[in-house]
């Protein structure tokens, strides 16, 4: 086996020798640390959702079945700058209209997941939020091992891009492992 | 269930067979490490050397080379993987391929063989952008896919 196996193998230290964390530190993009090297553990989850988002599919059920005890956030988001937008332009009782269709389809949206996720005995705790979709969701994934997204939350996608620019933005963004479907 | 797992090498493809090895160990699940060889980068690895040497006589000798090492460097990374997987007890194998990552990618990912497909989410290039192979094929695998960082 080469150099590229043993530093796999964790002996890039006998390897580097004094120079390890000079090493180390210049090609820090590229090398596996000893901490990193460990099959990591899932306790906490974000599921978010928006009125753009589809419904979760069962390989996805599968994937959360396998982090029994983890807890698991849902959360759906409404478009805080759209309320605000129609607010200003088509007046209060315009806003409130839309905020009330948003809610009540947040709403029967959720049960499905939930009902969803109940054959699955996770625990799980639920929440509709306003917010920028992205900033909303790259302010709380900071508390989370693992994001779950649909590939349409933000903006409807189009046969030529088939994941929402939003998405992307948070893929981008946030420092947790993301599953998109 | 079935986990693909796309491995080029790169720190972030190795810590995603790390995120499919949690996901197998509490499923049973069957992990795939999948690579593949695109003999255009040793060719341009070659340009790259003849040019600078001067001496493009060599250039076959050196595509030759850069192409046995970029064999080695992916068996090297792969069978790293793989003993930590069978330490860990996950059921583990590996397939290399050659041809265009994108196309042999979206082959394998979507045999319909895959509940989840894991990758990193730059790649050999370094935490820079988000890596182009990502932006070219999450968008058409059909499967779920994990991007890790």
């Amino acid at each position: 086996m080469g150099w590229l196996h043993d530093i796999i193998l964790r002996k890039f230290n006998n390897i580097a020798g004094t120079r390890y964390e000079e090493i180390l530190k210049a090609y820090q993009n590229f090398f596996l640390t000893e901490e990193e090297l460990v099959i990591p553990e899932i306790n906490s989850i974000l599921l978010v959702f928006d009125r753009f988002s589809e419904k979760v599919p069962e390989e996805v059920h599968e994937t959360l079945s396998a982090f029994e005890g983890a807890t698991l956030r849902v959360v759906y988001v409404i478009d805080e700058g759209v309320l605000k937008m129609i607010r200003e332009t088509l007046g209060e009782e315009a806003a409130e209209e839309f905020r009330k269709k948003d809610m009540a389809f947040a709403k029967t949206f959720l049960k499905e997941v939930e009902e969803k996720l109940g054959d699955l005995n996770i625990k799980f705790s639920r929440k509709i939020a306003f917010g920028d979709k992205a900033e909303y969701v790259e302010g709380l994934a900071r508390k989370y091992d693992l994001i779950v997204i649909s590939r349409h939350y933000g903006s409807e996608t189009t046969r030529t891009h088939r994941v929402s620019p939003i998405v992307f933005r948070i893929v981008q963004h946030v420092d947790k492992p993301v599953v998109l479907y | 269930m079935r986990i693909l797992v796309l491995v080029d090498g790169s720190k972030w493809s190795q810590k995603a067979a790390l995120h499919a090895f949690s996901v197998a160990r509490k499923k049973g699940a069957k992990v795939v490490l999948f690579s593949v060889l695109d003999r255009k980068e040793a060719q341009a690895i070659a340009v790259s050397l003849a040019m600078r040497s001067g001496d493009v006589e060599k250039l076959k000798k050196f595509e030759e080379t850069a192409w046995k090492e970029m064999k080695k460097g992916i068996h090297d990374v792969i069978s790293a993987l793989l003993e930590l997987g069978q330490r860990e007890g996950i059921n583990c194998s590996f397939r290399i391929v050659e041809g265009t990552a994108r196309e042999k990618v979206l082959e394998e990912a979507n045999s319909g063989k895959y509940s989840l497909v894991v990758m990193g989410a730059y790649g050999k290039s370094g935490k820079t952008r988000i890596g182009s192979l990502l932006e070219d094929v999450v968008g058409e695998i059909k499967p779920p896919v994990m991007i890790v960082r």
